[in-house]
């Protein structure tokens, strides 16, 4: 598991080997992140990841069995009060007094917050003001929207414009324009404060996050910036290939004949109004040191003459990554099983055939027409990805 | 703690919850209140063919101040069960956790929101007792401390009640359980009565006879101090189940 080792100065929320286990089951195991200021950092992970728990150790709801951190300089052991003071904290489920008016719930936050009588009103105008809360301002919670809902969360969680924010799920259960609308909110707010959000929505996650970490039972799996991860963790590179050709046998065929290729995917063809010939569309994958790969493509483009439509560089999306990193675990199984469905004398492409499903896009899933070029290729690959 | 008073104070009024445990309360009492009466113009009556009196201070006042105890006893428990229950229920209790709130804020938060209600009941039932004046010469005094000890008793009942609630996030089982505790409490009065001289020490700290004599007229030290002294235990123990969750695996 990696350790934060830049305990900057400049560090708003350092954890240290933070630990929660639950009746003997280890809920997050030695997790140990930093947090600069103005930072936004993405939790992200399966359900029961330890997302949650990490959360709630850092807002003191509990405290870590061992293991500390320290938020805006304050120890949550030592001065939980003070760490509770700098930072606002919206659930998953965003719990509400559903009896009261949205300004009276807003009002009742600040109080609670410790917040100077005199300056309530005016923290509360503002909390309104910025999360469009205005039309709402005089109606019960029961009686709004969830959208809304959500947005009470929020504003319950800024009215004392915290140094820290801690949001739990903020977008779940949004409808897409809801989300686009309520992630604007989120970065607008963000502009002034360090930021911790936890979602299982990847492409929330490289929208607005500066870092992301991948949690998965309970351990940091993999911390970084969103396009340092799909870069690291690429191991192959992929070039996407789109020529007119009449029948696409004869382009396979000779794609085929290239030599350090893992493997060449058809991913259909298309008509395109004003073009004769069909338009063919391949992935090419092949090992990242092998830049040759490039060069020989282009040359048998040049050779047969094919009339090419594009050629582009198919980057690892975060979600290719996340699944990578979280089936991990999975992906030594399979390679076990593997093993002995090969002592069984099976097939080795199917199990590759298999592994390959589980790492790639879901949506590639149904429609792959995946040709394995080598079973032995794709069996040292599977090796390098367990070293 | 001012904003969970708040807070409490808004859930009551803003229900029917608060409106209609008053009107239940007040039509109960009124009831008692008309036995009470003619049970003690029948009283005075008998006496006065007798010859001797009948004080009112002595056969009236102190029957309406128990009369309003046991009564206190099975409201007050239907008003402290639902101070957890809900916001446990709703996560908001999680949420107020992560506020800069110590434990002691949000129950005597919630504590000194029910008392409100305790105190607008009593202040009401003294309607009953100023329209008795209104024909009897009463002594203001023995009402008075009739009714400091009603207050003292019902901030026992309602920390019992605030400690039912903290522990359990059913409304049902956090009332069924301050039921068990309040009417155990006051039965333990029996044990006073016929018991063993370990027993009768047990049998001490039953309500009933802590109430004795703030009927009475009489305001005893050891008195108020049972009453605070069993607020200040139960509340403690509220506290202490929600810091469990510090704790607990």
């Amino acid at each position: 598991m990696p350790e934060s080792r830049d305990n900057d100065l400049d560090s708003i929320i350092v954890a240290k080997r933070l630990t929660k286990t639950f009746y003997g089951k280890t809920a997050v195991d030695r997790v140990s992140f930093s947090v600069k200021k103005g930072e936004i950092l993405g939790f992200l992970g399966p359900n029961g990841a330890g997302k949650t728990t990490t959360m709630k150790m850092l807002t003191c709801f509990y405290p870590p069995t061992s293991g500390t951190a320290t938020v805006n300089g304050f120890d949550i052991l030592k001065d939980s009060e003070s760490v509770r003071a700098s930072l606002g904290f919206m659930p998953e489920n965003v719990p509400l007094y559903a009896d009261l008016k949205v300004s009276e719930f807003l009002y009742f936050v600040a109080k609670a917050k410790g917040m100077a009588a005199i300056d309530i009103k005016p923290a509360v105008a503002s909390a309104l003001e910025r999360c469009n809360l205005l039309d709402v301002s005089e109606q019960l919670i029961s009686t709004i929207s969830r959208g809304y809902r959500q947005r009470v969360g929020l504003a319950q969680a800024i009215i004392n414009n915290p140094p820290i924010l801690i949001l739990d799920e903020p977008s779940v259960g949004l409808d897409p324009a809801q989300i686009k609308d309520f992630r604007d909110l989120i970065l607008s707010l963000a502009k002034n404060s360090t930021v911790i959000l936890s979602t299982h929505i990847l492409p929330e996650v490289s929208l607005m996050c500066d870092r992301v970490c991948i949690i998965d039972k309970g351990a940091i799996v993999a911390m970084d910036t969103p396009s340092n991860l799909s870069d690291r963790l690429e191991r192959t590179k992929a070039l996407k290939l789109e020529v007119l050709a009449q029948t696409s046998e004869a382009v396979m065929t000779e794609l085929k004949k290239l030599t350090d290729v893992i493997s060449i995917e058809n991913l259909g063809g298309q008509r395109l109004a004003g073009y004769d010939l069909p338009l063919l569309s391949y992935k090419i994958e092949y090992p990242r040191e092998n830049i040759s790969v490039r060069h020989s493509i282009t040359a048998l483009i040049a050779e047969k003459k094919w009339e090419i439509y594009g050629l582009y560089e198919d980057k690892l999306s975060l979600e290719d990554v996340f699944l990578h990193l979280v089936n991990k675990e999975k992906e030594v199984d399979l390679t076990k099983n593997e093993a002995s469905e090969s002592a069984a004398e099976a097939p080795a492409e199917e199990a590759g055939a298999a592994e390959k499903v589980d790492l790639s896009k879901e949506a590639e899933a149904g429609e792959a027409d995946k040709q394995d070029l080598s079973a032995d290729s794709e069996s040292d690959d599977k090796d390098q990805e367990k070293v | 703690m001012g904003a969970v008073f708040y807070r409490e104070m808004k859930a009551y009024f803003s229900s029917l919850l608060a409106w209609s445990l008053m009107a239940a309360f007040l039509a109960v009492f009124g009831f008692f209140l008309c036995l009470g009466i003619s049970e003690y113009a029948n009283l005075s009556q008998n006496a006065m063919q007798g010859g001797f009196p009948c004080n009112v201070n002595v056969y009236f006042v102190p029957s309406i101040i128990y009369i309003l105890s046991f009564l206190l006893m099975f409201f007050v428990p239907l008003m402290t069960m639902r101070t957890f229950a809900e916001d446990k229920n709703s996560g908001m209790l999680e949420l107020l956790f992560t506020y800069p709130l110590s434990d002691w804020n949000i129950v005597l938060g919630k504590f000194f929101g029910v008392m409100p209600i305790i105190l607008i009941l009593l202040a009401l039932s003294t309607s009953g007792i100023l329209f008795v004046g209104k024909y009897c010469t009463i002594e203001w005094g023995v009402v008075f401390s009739g009714y400091l000890g009603l207050i003292l008793f019902s901030c026992a009942i309602a920390a019992t009640g605030i400690f039912a609630a903290s522990i359990t996030s059913s409304q049902l089982t956090a009332a069924s359980l301050n039921y068990a505790i309040v009417i155990g409490l006051w039965l333990l009065f029996y044990l006073d009565q016929n018991g063993a001289a370990y027993a009768s020490h047990i049998g001490k700290l039953s309500f009933i006879s802590h109430m004795d004599f703030f009927a009475k007229g009489v305001i005893c030290s050891q008195d108020v101090i049972y009453f605070a002294a069993g607020a200040v235990f139960f509340i403690y123990l509220a506290v202490c189940c929600l810091e469990s969750r510090k704790w607990r695996n």
